[in-house]
């Protein structure tokens, strides 16, 4: 008889699944392709580099939001920058991922279904190269044909993170640093 | 005497400037000549990263990869083209961004067939990713 736990949960997975999408306020979105770039502006050098593979998972129930990016997957211009980048800043072997944690506020009136456009706060938790710290920022949905639309930008202070930048490149690299994410967010239909 | 020796730093001097230049220009790891740290399917891949993602990181991490893989989708975003392969996982993919520094015989890319690419494994967030892929069997026409 051991079967039949086994039997309730597979009735209980097919009856879930079958069930219509949820309407209204709720769901679920994500991107696998979030574009972020980052911006070093200091007087000698400006830095750029971007990646297109940032994941995001919106949660619109309770406002939850999780977003993440491999370090190595950021693009420079330069070959050297990019090594630097990952060998002496970001240490990307031993941390190879940035994740942000938190929650949207007033996610009931974010109506993803309807064309508009929404800002609402982030506020939560991010962890770069190993050390969390809170941060929040403002995020802009722009809805219409059918898209979705995800747009933040905001500062990170490199010594936040536990990040030394070397005397000689001091006037070469930003103290503080501005990323900017822009995605394209998908319903999460459970199929 | 006197202007051998500032021959002979003059000579130092440039020569310090022409490898720092050669420094700051150093180009991007040549991906299609490079040789592969290993070879496997993206299901094979995306399931040593799911089983144990520091020991998968510890093997694959920042090294050249060479994996084979059927096309599930592609995306095309302000010139950088990503090639999803299928796994044994419906949920999950392999991600292979092409390389924006090398030239690519091919940018269009037709699901359902069969791929063989290289590049340098980034680790996991849903998907496992490797970035600067070049395609290794391209398909003739």
């Amino acid at each position: 008889m051991q079967l039949k736990p086994v039997l309730i949960i597979a009735f209980l997975v097919s009856v879930t699944g079958s069930l219509p999408a949820q309407t209204g306020a709720g769901g679920r979105y994500f991107t696998r392709g979030a574009a972020i770039q980052f911006f070093s502006d200091s007087p000698l050098e400006k830095i750029e580099a971007s990646t297109n593979s940032g994941n995001c998972v919106l949660d619109l129930a309770t406002g939850k939001l999780e977003a993440a990016v491999l370090i190595n997957s950021f693009n420079f211009k330069k070959a050297l920058m990019q090594e630097h980048f990952n060998e002496n800043y970001m240490e990307s072997s031993k941390f190879p991922k940035a994740v942000f944690k938190g929650s949207l506020d007033k996610p009931q009136e974010l109506t993803l279904s309807k064309d508009g456009t929404y800002k609402t706060m982030l506020k939560g938790e991010m962890t770069i190269h190993g050390i969390t710290r809170p941060m929040q920022t403002e995020v802009v949905f722009r809805v219409g044909d059918g898209k979705i639309f995800a747009e933040t930008a905001f500062d990170v202070t490199v010594a936040d993170y536990g990040i030394r930048i070397p005397a000689l490149m001091r006037d070469n690299i930003a103290k503080i640093v501005r990323l900017t994410v822009k995605s394209e967010l998908q319903e999460l239909k459970k199929t | 005497m006197k202007s051998k020796l500032t021959l002979l730093i003059l000579i130092l001097a440039l020569s310090g400037v022409y490898i720092g230049y050669r420094m700051w220009n150093k180009p991007h790891l040549d991906i299609a000549s490079a040789g592969p740290a290993a070879s496997l399917t993206a299901s094979e891949l995306l399931a040593e990263y799911q089983s144990d993602e520091s020991a998968a990181n510890a093997k694959y991490l920042n090294k050249v990869i060479s994996i084979n893989g059927v096309i599930e989708a592609v995306s095309k975003e302000a010139d950088q083209v990503s090639i999803r392969l299928a796994t044994e996982d419906v949920m999950a993919t392999v991600i292979c961004n092409l390389d924006p520094f090398s030239s690519h015989a091919e940018t269009e890319f037709v699901t359902g067939r069969n791929i063989n690419l290289k590049g340098v494994c980034s680790g996991i967030l849903t998907d496992v990713v490797l970035d600067r892929c070049v395609v290794i069997n391209p398909s003739f026409k």
